[in-house]
C-alpha cells in the first residue's frame, strides 16, 4: 500500500512520518509517536476515550485518519501534563484526583481533552451545559457525578484566577 | 483489628488516590500500552451465523498475504484439550478454543490471524472464507425448553439444553400456601445486558527463556495461569496484569481468545497480542441476566410473608464461561431471592439454559440484581393488595438485627448489621413522609412523580465454603499478599486480587500503614504477577478486596512489624513490648529516647527477614446490605423515566476510605441505573445480535444519571478481620428493582420486566390523563 508523508506537530515537537493512507489518527498517536496516553475504547466514535485537540479543537482520533492532519496541530493529555502548573497538573487532572472524578481511568484523558474549550470559555456553564459537554465521553465506573463536581470546583478556580 | 494493630490513623480517612497521578498524566500502562518490541498481532475470524456446521473452510488468501505469519483453526489445536469448567451437579459442556466443526453463537472465535500488524491481520481475517450449513436456532428462553428444538451439546452426550437444574427446599410450603390469606403470583423479566468496561479485553505473550509470559487484562491472573497451564501443558506460565481499565467481573474469565494467545507465542516462538475490539467486546466477550423468573408468593392477613416459590429460567448461552461457570446466575437468585426476609417455607427451583448466544458470565451483581427485582417487587405489589404502605410492609418482614445472626432458608448465615435501620434511614432521607402529598399534587398538574424502596442483602468475600456450595468448585476463596521491605525501607506488596480500577493501591497502602506504621509514602502496591513469591488466590471479584485481600495484607502486615519491633528490641537494648513503630521509626513508646529507623533495621537484616507472605480467607461470608429509595417522573407524553432523587443507606462495616466507597457505590449504581432504563442486548429471532455497537448498546452519559446520596451505617462484620464487607457490586444490585418501583408507584400499574421501557410506559402514563379527564 502507497505510504504518505505527513508532518504534523504534537504537543509542541515536530513529527515527520510516513504512514499508510488508512492508519487511524488514534493509532498513528498511539503507536508511531508513542503517546499511549490517548486510548481507544470503541473505533466508533461514540464513546470519546481517544479525544485530541486537532488545531485547538477536540477531535475523535479514531474517526481521523492520519493524513488528515498533515500540517496540523496536535496536543494529547501528555501535551496536557506537560504544560501544566508546578504541581504538574492542570485545574482539571488537580480537581479530578481531589474529587474522586476517575476510577480506572481509561477514559480519563479523553475526557481531560474534551472538556478543554469549556475551561477557556467565556460563559459560565451551569450544571447541566458540563453534564452535555462530558455527554460525548463514556465513563463506566464513576456515574459521573464526581467528574461534574471536578469540573464546577475547576472552573470555580479558573474563573477566581481570572478575577484576580 | 484495633486490638491487633492499635490505632487506626489513616483507615477511614478520604485520603486521595495514590494511583491517580499515573491516570490523570496518560502514563499509565494498559494492555494496548506495553512496549513489546516486534510483537505480532491478532484477528479473530468470528462466527456470522448462530448455529451451524461447519462445512468447508479456505485460508489460503489469507495466508499469502504479505505480513500474515500463521493462520491458526481448531485443526492445528488437535493436542489442546477443551475448556471444561468443574462444576457441582450440572452438565459441562466442552469449549473448544477455536469452533470444531459447530459455531453455536454469532462472534464464536474460527480462526485466529497472526500478523505484522492489526491492520495486516484484520485484512488477512476478511480473505478467510467459511462455509457454514445453518442449523435451526435456539435463542430465547421458550426455545431452549422446546423439544422440537435442537440440543447444542449433544455431541458432547449432554441430552437436553438444561445445563443446570437445581431445587432447595425449606420448611413446608405446600401447607403454609393453604393457609395462606393472600398469595400472589407473577412472573419478572430481566433482560441480557454486557459488562462493558471500557477498556476491552486483552493479552500479549512473549517466551522468556523457558517461560510463558502472559500479559492480561485479567481479575483472575492465577486462575488464568492454571488454566494455561492445565490446557497447554506449558510447567513455566506467569500471567502478569498491567493497570486494567475496569473489569466488573468479565475479565475473571480464562478466554479462549487469551489462551489462544499464549498458544499463538508457543507456536511462533514470537511475542503475539490480542487486543478485543468494542464490537467483539459486545457481541462476543460474556453477557449476564437474562433471566425469567416466575413465583408463588403466601402472606396472612397482616402481610407477613409466609412461604414463596420460584421458579427461575437463566439463558446461559451457548458454553459455560471458566472459571466461574454457567450456574453462577441461577444459583445465586435460587440462593438468595428471600432477600433480607424471615422465610420459613421456601422452594425454588433454577435452570440454567443453553442457547445459541453469547455465553453469559459474571457481571457485577450476578445473581442478586435479579433476586432483588424480584423480592422487592413483591414486597411492593403485597403491599399495595394489603392496603400497606412500602414502608411498613418491610417493618413487617425484615429480619431485625435482635435477630441477627439468622439463617435462612437456604442456609445463608446472615452476620450482622440492622436491615430495619437501613430502611429508616432511606426513608428519611428520600423525605418518605412527605411524599403522598407532593405525589397528588404533582399529578393534579400534570406531572406523575413515584417513589420506590429497594432492600437486600448480599454475599461478599465469598469463601470456598460458599463457592463450594454454588457448586463453582474451581474458585478458591481465598486471597493472599507478599510484601518485601527492601534496604531503602519501601515496602513492595503484590496480592492475588489485582486492581481493575477500583482504587486498591490507596485502600491496600492506608490498611498496611496502620498494620504496621510504615509510612504510607513508603509503599508501593504492585499490580499482580503470579510470578512473585508464593501469592496464589482468587482474584478480584465477589466484592473480596477490602475485607479478603485486606486481611491478607494485615496478617502479613502484622508479621512484619513484629520482626522490626523485635529486631529493634535487640538493638536498642529495650523490652520488645515498649516499643511502637510511627511514621517507619521504630521508637519507645514514652519519651521516644530510644529509636531507630526502619530503613536502619532493612540494612542490616538477614535477606528474606522481611519478606513475607500470608493469605486469608473470611471463616463466614460476609452479608453487606443497604436501603437505595428514589423518586421519579415519568414524562406523561413520552413515557421517559426521569430520576429526581436516589439515596442509598448502606452498611459495608468499617469504611476504609469513604472517597472510595462511595466511589463504588455510585459507580456502580450507574450501572443498575443503565440496566433498569437504558442498556438491552438484543437478538433477532435467528441468533443475530442488534446492539453491537455503543450506537445501539445505549450506555448512559452525564445527562442521563442523577446525583447520589450516601449514609453509612458501619456496623462492622463480626467475622472479617477488620470489620470490613464487601461494597463493590450493592449498587449494581439494588437500582432496578427501586427503579421498578418507582415508576410502578408513579404509574398506578406493575412493571415487572426490566429494562422500563419508555415506549411501554407511555401508555400507561397516558391512560391515567385520560381517565382524569
Amino acid at each position: 500500500m502507497g505510504m504518505q508523508r505527513i508532518s504534523v506537530n504534537v504537543n509542541g515537537a515536530d513529527v515527520e512520518a510516513r504512514v499508510e493512507p488508512r492508519l487511524l489518527l488514534s493509532d498513528f498517536i498511539r503507536h508511531d509517536a508513542g503517546l499511549t496516553g490517548t486510548h481507544v475504547g470503541c473505533e466508533h466514535g461514540v464513546c470519546g476515550a481517544c479525544t485530541v485537540e486537532v488545531d485547538g479543537a477536540p477531535a475523535r482520533s479514531c474517526l481521523m485518519f492520519a493524513v488528515q492532519v498533515e500540517g496540523a496541530v496536535i496536543r494529547t493529555v501528555e501535551g496536557l501534563t506537560a504544560s501544566a502548573g508546578p504541581e504538574g497538573w492542570s485545574v482539571l487532572q488537580q480537581s479530578l484526583h481531589e474529587h474522586h472524578g476517575l476510577q480506572c481511568g481509561f477514559c480519563t484523558p479523553g475526557i481531560l481533552m474534551s472538556l478543554q474549550p469549556l475551561l477557556t470559555a467565556e460563559e459560565d456553564p451551569d450544571e447541566t451545559q458540563i453534564r452535555e459537554a462530558l455527554a460525548g465521553n463514556l465513563c463506566r465506573c464513576t456515574g459521573y457525578e464526581n467528574i461534574v463536581n471536578a469540573v464546577m470546583a475547576a472552573l470555580a478556580q479558573v474563573r477566581s484566577s481570572r478575577a484576580a | 483489628m484495633q486490638d491487633t494493630i492499635g490505632t487506626l490513623p489513616l483507615v477511614g480517612r478520604a485520603l486521595g488516590r495514590i494511583e491517580d497521578r499515573q491516570l490523570l498524566s496518560g502514563t499509565a500502562t494498559f494492555l494496548d500500552d506495553i512496549p513489546i518490541p516486534g510483537a505480532l498481532h491478532v484477528a479473530y475470524v468470528r462466527s456470522n451465523v448462530a448455529h451451524g456446521t461447519i462445512t468447508a473452510m479456505d485460508t489460503r488468501a489469507a495466508r499469502e498475504l504479505t505480513g500474515v505469519r500463521a493462520v491458526i483453526t481448531a485443526d492445528d489445536l488437535d493436542h489442546v484439550p477443551p475448556l471444561v469448567t468443574p462444576v457441582a451437579n450440572a452438565a459441562n459442556p466442552p469449549r473448544h478454543l477455536l469452533a470444531k466443526g459447530v459455531v453455536r453463537y454469532v462472534g464464536e472465535p474460527i480462526v485466529a490471524v497472526v500478523a505484522t500488524s492489526r491492520y495486516v491481520a484484520e485484512d488477512a481475517a476478511a480473505l478467510v472464507a467459511v462455509d457454514i450449513d445453518p442449523l435451526p436456532v435456539v435463542c430465547t428462553l421458550a426455545e431452549s425448553l422446546d423439544p422440537s428444538k435442537p440440543v447444542l451439546h449433544a455431541g458432547a452426550g449432554i441430552d437436553s439444553n438444561v445445563l443446570f437444574d437445581r431445587v432447595l427446599e425449606s420448611g413446608d410450603p405446600d401447607s403454609a400456601f393453604q393457609r395462606a390469606a393472600h398469595v400472589i403470583e407473577r412472573t419478572f423479566r430481566h433482560s441480557r445486558v454486557a459488562p462493558v468496561p471500557m477498556e476491552t479485553r486483552g493479552a500479549a505473550a512473549t517466551i522468556v527463556e523457558d517461560e510463558l509470559v502472559l500479559w492480561a487484562s485479567s481479575q483472575f491472573p492465577h486462575a488464568l495461569k492454571e488454566t494455561v497451564s492445565d490446557l497447554l501443558g506449558v510447567e513455566k506460565v506467569r500471567v502478569k496484569c498491567p493497570d486494567i481499565g475496569g473489569g466488573f467481573g468479565l475479565k475473571s474469565l480464562a478466554s479462549p481468545e487469551e489462551i489462544l494467545v499464549a498458544w499463538a507465542a508457543m507456536y511462533l516462538n514470537e511475542p503475539v497480542k490480542w487486543v478485543e475490539d468494542r464490537s467483539e467486546n459486545l457481541i462476543a466477550s460474556a453477557h449476564a441476566r437474562d433471566m425469567e423468573v416466575s413465583v408463588r408468593v403466601a402472606a396472612d392477613h397482616d402481610g407477613v410473608l409466609l412461604a414463596m416459590e420460584v421458579d427461575a429460567l437463566c439463558n446461559t448461552g451457548a458454553y459455560s464461561v471458566h472459571p466461574i461457570t454457567h450456574t453462577l446466575e441461577a444459583a445465586g437468585v435460587l440462593s438468595m431471592t428471600p432477600g433480607p426476609y424471615r422465610l420459613a417455607h421456601y422452594r425454588a427451583r433454577a435452570r440454567a439454559m443453553a442457547t445459541n448466544t453469547c455465553p453469559a458470565g459474571p457481571y457485577r451483581g450476578v445473581g442478586l440484581p435479579v433476586a432483588t427485582l424480584v423480592h422487592e417487587r413483591v414486597m411492593d405489589i403485597l403491599a399495595d393488595e394489603l392496603g400497606f404502605s412500602a414502608v411498613e410492609i418491610r417493618r413487617r418482614n425484615l429480619i431485625t438485627s435482635d435477630e441477627l445472626p439468622y439463617l435462612t432458608a437456604t442456609s445463608q448465615k446472615y452476620d450482622s448489621g440492622d436491615y430495619v435501620a437501613s430502611l429508616e434511614a432511606a426513608a428519611e432521607m428520600i423525605g418518605y413522609d412527605s411524599f403522598p402529598s407532593e405525589q397528588r399534587a404533582a399529578r393534579s398538574s400534570g406531572t406523575l412523580l413515584g417513589l420506590g424502596f429497594a432492600t437486600y442483602v448480599e454475599w461478599t468475600g465469598n469463601n470456598s465454603k460458599l463457592f463450594k456450595q454454588r457448586g463453582m468448585t474451581a474458585l478458591k476463596g481465598w486471597d493472599s499478599c507478599q510484601l518485601d521491605l527492601d534496604q531503602d525501607g519501601r515496602v513492595s506488596v503484590w496480592t492475588s486480587s489485582p486492581s481493575i480500577g477500583q482504587g486498591t493501591a490507596t485502600t491496600y497502602a492506608q490498611v498496611l500503614a496502620d498494620a504496621t506504621g510504615i509510612a504510607i509514602d513508603d509503599i508501593d502496591i504492585v499490580q499482580s504477577d503470579t510470578g512473585t513469591g508464593e501469592v496464589d488466590g482468587n482474584g478480584t471479584g465477589s466484592s473480596r478486596s477490602a475485607s479478603v485481600t485486606s486481611g491478607a495484607i494485615i496478617l502479613a502486615g502484622t508479621e512484619l512489624k513484629s520482626r522490626l519491633i523485635e529486631d529493634a528490641a535487640a538493638l536498642l537494648d529495650v523490652p520488645a513490648d515498649e516499643l511502637q513503630i510511627v511514621d517507619s521509626e521504630v521508637s519507645e513508646h514514652a519519651g521516644h529516647e530510644r529509636s531507630i529507623d526502619v530503613r536502619i533495621l532493612a540494612g542490616k537484616a538477614d535477606p528474606g527477614r522481611y519478606n513475607i507472605g500470608r493469605t486469608f480467607e473470611a471463616d463466614d461470608v460476609l452479608y453487606s446490605y443497604a436501603t437505595h429509595a428514589c423518586r421519579v417522573s415519568v414524562d406523561s407524553e413520552t413515557g421517559e423515566v426521569d430520576i429526581l432523587q436516589y439515596v442509598v443507606a448502606e452498611d459495608c462495616g468499617r469504611v476504609i476510605n469513604p472517597l472510595i466507597v462511595e466511589g463504588q457505590t455510585k459507580g456502580a449504581l450507574a450501572q443498575g441505573i443503565a440496566a433498569a432504563l437504558y442498556e438491552s442486548f438484543h437478538y433477532d429471532e435467528a441468533g443475530q445480535p442488534q446492539t453491537g455497537s455503543f450506537m445501539d448498546y445505549l450506555v448512559p452519559t452525564a445527562c442521563e444519571l442523577p446525583r447520589v446520596t450516601i449514609r453509612h451505617l458501619e456496623i462492622p462484620a463480626p467475622n472479617g478481620i477488620l470489620g470490613a464487607k464487601g461494597v463493590g457490586e450493592g449498587g449494581t444490585i439494588a437500582a432496578g428493582a427501586a427503579i421498578a418501583n418507582a415508576v410502578s408507584n408513579a404509574l398506578a400499574s406493575e412493571h415487572n420486566t426490566l429494562p422500563l421501557r419508555p415506549e411501554v410506559l407511555q401508555g400507561h402514563a397516558r391512560a391515567i390523563f385520560e381517565n382524569l379527564h
